[in-house]
């Protein structure tokens, strides 16, 4: 497992996450509160799931434009309206959007035991919490974690 | 988009493609043949269920994700950790997810969302039209674009 783990807190906004995931190259975090205990975690996928309610102007975009949108001067109206509604759904805090009943493992679990909570609840990242009761976020387990000391006997 | 694309060979081993996605901190990409087609995407959610042909262990019904699961007491049917590791001397072709979803250059980001969020999708081959009509089946990989990219839209 990581011991050095990315968190990020209920109070954070998306625009927030989606920063912290671009500069650490990640995909998801545990959310943690004051005292240092998982109450979620969130994710890309929680992310995207804001962005499918909107209302695209899909005439107007392309793949290709995502990466440049900020830097447009044209568009018009619609591009305007689509940015406002970028920058509201941006100000949408953590705990709305993360997963709230975790799935956890303690520093204890097999490597066989992880594989199949991953497996069979999908979550592709497993906060490791103290064992001894405190809830305390002590680490972290990857899929890529697993998959490598797998093959790696 | 990103176009320097990670890419495998149906023939690659599944142990290099790990160990190629966990290097480049990706967690899948897709296999295309000596012409550039797409023909499969593998992702770690692939390696994972291949892991799971080898059975897990019995699994407490009363606890089936707790922290200490009825597996710590049956220590009879254990899985051999030499059966797993031997399950990725098998080559890419085997777990990937063939003739994948794939999307245009012109699609929309809203569609590469909804694809994703409906699918479960984390990354969609971006690929040229190889039929007059519009069909994108084994076209030529022009880019990728993943989760990562659609949320962009949120960083200033």
């Amino acid at each position: 497992m990581t011991r050095e783990v990315v968190t990020v807190k209920e109070e954070d906004t998306v625009v927030r996450v989606a920063e912290v995931f671009r500069e650490k190259k990640i995909s998801g975090a545990p959310v943690v509160n004051e005292r240092g205990e998982v109450v979620g975690v969130v994710s890309e996928a929680d992310i995207l799931k804001l962005l499918d309610n909107f209302k695209w102007y899909t005439p107007f975009f392309t793949a290709l434009e995502i990466l440049h949108l900020r830097g447009r001067g044209g568009g018009g109206e619609k591009l305007h309206d689509l940015q406002q509604e970028i920058e509201r759904a941006g100000e949408t805090r953590v705990k709305e959007v993360m997963s709230k009943d975790p799935r956890t493992v303690s520093p204890n679990t097999s490597i066989d035991d992880a594989a199949f909570v991953m497996h069979y609840t999908g979550f592709n990242r497993l906060p490791v919490v103290d064992s001894e009761g405190t809830g305390r976020l002590v680490g972290i387990v990857t899929r890529a974690d697993i998959i490598a000391s797998l093959y790696d006997v | 988009m990103t176009t320097e694309v990670v890419t495998f060979k149906p023939s690659d081993k599944i142990r290099e493609v790990a160990e190629t996605l966990r290097a480049k901190r990706i967690s899948g990409a897709p296999v295309v043949d000596e012409q550039g087609k797409v023909v499969g995407v593998v992702s770690e959610a692939d390696i994972m269920k291949l892991n799971a042909t080898i059975p897990f262990p019995v699994v407490d019904p009363l606890n089936p994700f707790g922290v200490f699961p009825i597996s710590a007491y049956f220590k009879e049917v254990e899985r051999v950790p030499e059966e797993v590791a031997a399950l990725f001397e098998g080559e890419v072709r085997e777990v990937m997810t063939r003739k994948p979803v794939t999307i245009s250059p012109d699609a929309s980001i809203s569609d590469a969302a909804r694809i994703m969020h409906k699918n479960d999708f984390n990354r969609i081959p971006v690929v040229n039209e190889v039929e007059a009509g519009g069909g994108r089946r084994g076209g030529r990989l022009v880019g990728i674009i993943a989760r990562a990219d659609v949320i962009r839209v949120f960083v200033k």
